[in-house]
């Protein structure tokens, strides 16, 4: 099977999400063989929100990603190749070795980068919807953003003046119920963050994150009413983190019985059963699509270990214009 | 005194534990720190201790924690607020800067702040950009605040005691790279280190060098490898960054009279440029100080080639020792007289030869590669004599001495004297401290001129010394 480019068929869709699964599955083991450094945090089992929202937009619609970012970026249509060999500090990395996982960019796919700072994207996506607004471009921004940046200030910064501009955002919430160890319940007052919306004069939808084609559909109405002057909306996206929080985490503050519902909802196997059901898919391409995933990661884990380092030198580029 | 040994992580949580068990207003809060104890586990058992008011997880809002934590400070309790990396704690700033550094100020001392934010600080983990910042100079630059970096477990523990009872906010700085790589005794008991001072980690004269956090125990290995070749630095642990302990700065470099500071945060307007400047303003300094800093970048790369090229180490600090010992003292007369600083060191037993050769014209290349083959001929000519052994150098570095205005840069191991672009025939040079040998060529005249040596001769003797000679000869010629 060719690999298609755009997640305009359900095919896509489901490979994308099985991309995004393989590549962060690899994290552990790469981070035990000591090629990759530094900290970097799995998006396993919130393939379908990073997927399903990148759907609904246009090529070059901008996204801003987070510190969980590989999904987004995977799902915006970002080179795997490139960011392996970023994860491993190599020279064709996407930032050539100087960021790692929590720095990728891809500017070409509108992918505005992934953020070390919690919190960090909101500022960055509204000022990208508001450059579309004046240079009438016709392009939307979504920022994809956790249950605890939603309490960080500038979240409620950038909601109010989105609502009061009505900027071309989406603001997309992946609440997978946690921050590291702070439960939702117990840091978001009002106990639902799509609450906000209404604060702040926009709507704001609930969506099951573990449904690619619900989140798919949320996201499209959201571009809608974006791209016609009506503000920005809240999407709320309800799924859960199926590892720990960073390598060596001992989810102290989780327990197996809490975390068993939402490990038998995941997001691939549904998709994938609901399409082969559906015709969509047979289960010779369903097949044909493991091993095309499987040779995309051999061959970006290959690329990215063929990939020079940098120059120590290098250091000293790019540090002004 | 007895003691009982911790890594500084572990003294950061048992002067956290013992002060709260001691004084109940304190309370803890940051993200994740009561069931995870913490991003780096500071704050390990301590809810199960204390409970979830007194260690109380918040959601993530660094700003909110700052805030927070003044509010509380400002109403009878004595709140330690943890921010996870230092790189989150622009976030908090607001706070911190606008508000609680000037409250005293502000109601002319009626109200106070008296709270601590901790935070963990530096590189060489491969955090990159946003997770290996260095802060300090950020909030030392505030008046109204009290910014303390321990380097040893023990000051880890006393000085955070120190700054949980202090009057006024006080930010922590914890070097995240010391947490566990740095261990060492701390008293038992109640230990308080509230002197302000600060901390000779190690002894002696030939210079001063400064530094706090992981950047000290860079220092303190490269004051190790200095007295490998007869050079005692003295180290100084500046660990109470604002206010600056100036006296004891002072009175070191009174003296030693040289100062190096090496710290990880950039450059350009860090706390080296202010040591630097109230050395300078006291007059005590007998040579330029110099400064071993983070390159001013845009951050901290995650590739180990880049981390590593950019974090300031024991081998640059190493070599600014060796350049700032060997450069010429302030108003030192040249040829200069004996004593400490002094260009030329009278305690050299010096010997000189001198040859003629043919040259027709004078080249810098054909006379330093002359220089270099000689060397190697004769490798306790590029070497450095100290009494327990004569240490030869793998490299050679020509410092090159053109007279008064172009005198030698210093830091080389061997130096090269006017290579025949003077106007005189003969001149002996002299042997610079660090250094085995210096070399003279006259001037040329009629395509000849004359070439002088002169030795250290406790490493270099009569025999070596000609055939250094005839070697040069010989390539100069060829
Ligand atoms: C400003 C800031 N504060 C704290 C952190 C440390 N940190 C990294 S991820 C994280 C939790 C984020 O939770 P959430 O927004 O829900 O995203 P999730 O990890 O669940 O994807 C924390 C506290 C950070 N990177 N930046
Ligand atoms: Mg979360």
């Amino acid at each position: 099977m060719a690999a298609s480019t755009s997640t305009d068929t359900n095919v896509e869709v489901l490979r994308r999400m099985m991309l995004i699964r393989a590549f962060d599955s690899l994290l552990p083991d790469l981070y035990t063989r000591g090629l990759i450094r530094g900290s970097s945090h799995a998006a396993i089992g919130q393939e379908a929100v990073a997927v399903g929202a990148c759907a609904a937009l246009a090529a070059d619609d901008y996204i801003t990603s987070t510190h969980r970012g590989h999904g987004h970026t995977i799902a915006k249509g970002g080179d795997v190749n490139r960011m392996m060999a970023e994860l491993m500090g190599r020279e064709d990395g996407y930032c050539r070795g100087k960021g790692g996982s929590m720095h990728i960019a891809d500017f070409s796919i509108g992918m505005l980068g992934a953020n070390g700072i919690v919190g960090g994207g909101f500022g960055i996506a509204a000022g990208a919807a508001l450059s579309a607004r004046l240079r009438k471009s016709g392009q939307v921004a979504l920022c994809f953003f956790g249950d605890g940046a939603i309490n960080q200030s500038s979240f409620h910064g950038v909601a109010n003046l989105a609502g009061i501009w009505k900027l071309p955002l989406i603001l997309l919430c992946e609440d997978n119920r946690f921050a590291m160890s702070g439960r939702a319940e117990q840091m978001i007052a009002g106990g639902d963050p799509v609450k906000r919306a209404q604060a702040y004069g926009f709507p704001g939808v609930s969506v099951d994150g573990m449904d690619v084609l619900a989140v798919r559909a949320a996201v499209a109405e959201a571009r809608v009413r974006a791209l016609a002057g009506d503000g920005p909306t809240l999407v709320v996206a309800a799924c859960y983190r199926f590892q720990g929080h960073f390598s060596g985490d001992t989810q102290s503050y989780r327990s197996k019985e809490e975390m068993a519902p939402w490990l038998e909802r995941d997001p691939i196997p549904a998709f994938r059963s609901r399409l082969l059901a559906e015709g969509g898919l047979t289960e010779a391409e369903a097949d044909a699509l493991e091993e095309e995933v499987a040779t995309s990661i051999a061959e970006a884990l290959e690329f990215a270990q063929a990939s020079p380092w940098p120059e120590a030198a290098e250091a000293w580029e790019d540090v002004d214009g | 005194m007895s003691t009982h040994t911790l890594s500084l992580l572990e003294a950061v949580r048992e002067g956290l534990a013992d002060e709260m068990e001691r004084d109940p207003r304190v309370v803890l809060l940051g993200e994740d720190i009561g069931r995870l104890g913490g991003v780096f586990r500071a704050t390990d058992g301590l809810l199960d201790r204390f409970g979830a008011e007194r260690v109380i997880d918040t959601p993530m809002a660094e700003n909110a924690i700052a805030g927070i934590a003044m509010g509380l400070a400002m109403r009878g309790l004595r709140p330690v607020a943890e921010i996870q990396f230092a790189d989150f704690m622009h976030a908090a700033m607001d706070h911190i800067v606008g508000e609680a550094a000037k409250l005293r100020y502000r109601t002319a001392g009626d109200w106070t702040a008296p709270m601590v934010v901790r935070t963990a600080y530096g590189g060489g983990f491969r955090g990159g950009p946003y997770h290996s910042q260095s802060v300090e100079a950020f909030y030392s630059h505030v008046p109204g605040l009290k910014v303390m970096a321990p380097s040893f477990p023990d000051d880890a523990k006393g000085m955070l005691t120190a700054a949980i009872r202090d009057p006024d906010p006080v930010v922590f700085l914890e070097h995240k790279r010391t947490y566990r790589a740095i261990t060492g005794p701390v008293p038992d008991g109640e230990h308080v280190v509230a002197d302000g001072r600060l901390r000779v980690a190690r002894p002696g004269d030939a210079l001063t060098i400064v530094g706090w956090g992981m950047m000290l125990h860079e220092a303190l290995a490269a004051a190790d490898e200095l007295a490998g070749d007869g050079i005692e630095a003295e180290v100084l642990d500046l660990r109470w960054l604002l206010p600056i302990d100036r006296e004891g700065l002072l009175e070191s470099l009174g003296r030693t009279g040289r100062l190096l500071v090496v710290h990880e945060d950039t450059l350009t307007m860090g706390l080296g440029a202010e040591l630097c400047a109230l050395a300078a303003e006291a007059g005590v300094l007998q040579a330029p100080p110099a400064r071993v800093a983070m390159p001013d970048a845009g951050g901290i790369p995650v590739a180990d080639a880049m981390e590593d090229a950019m974090l300031p180490n024991r081998h640059q600090v190493v070599e600014a020792a060796r350049r700032l010992v060997s450069s010429p003292g302030n108003g030192e007369v040249r040829p200069g007289g004996p004593g400490r600083g002094s260009w030329f060191d009278a305690a050299i037993p010096e010997a000189s030869s001198v040859i003629e050769v043919r040259l027709p014209e004078v080249h810098l290349e054909l006379v330093m590669a002359a220089v270099a083959e000689a060397c190697r001929a004769v490798p306790q000519s590029n070497a450095t004599f100290t009494w327990e052994a004569i240490r030869l150098h793998d490299q050679l570095s020509v410092d090159l001495d053109l007279g008064p205005l172009s005198p030698a840069r210093g830091g080389g191991t061997f130096t090269l004297v006017d290579y025949g672009l003077g106007g005189s025939l003969l001149g002996l040079p002299a042997v610079r401290p660090g250094q085995t040998a210096a070399l003279r060529v006259g001037a040329v005249r009629d395509g000849r001129a004359y070439v002088a040596l002169a030795v250290d001769h406790r490493a270099v003797d009569g025999a070596d010394a000609g055939r250094f000679l005839a070697t040069l000869k010989r390539c100069l010629e060829e």
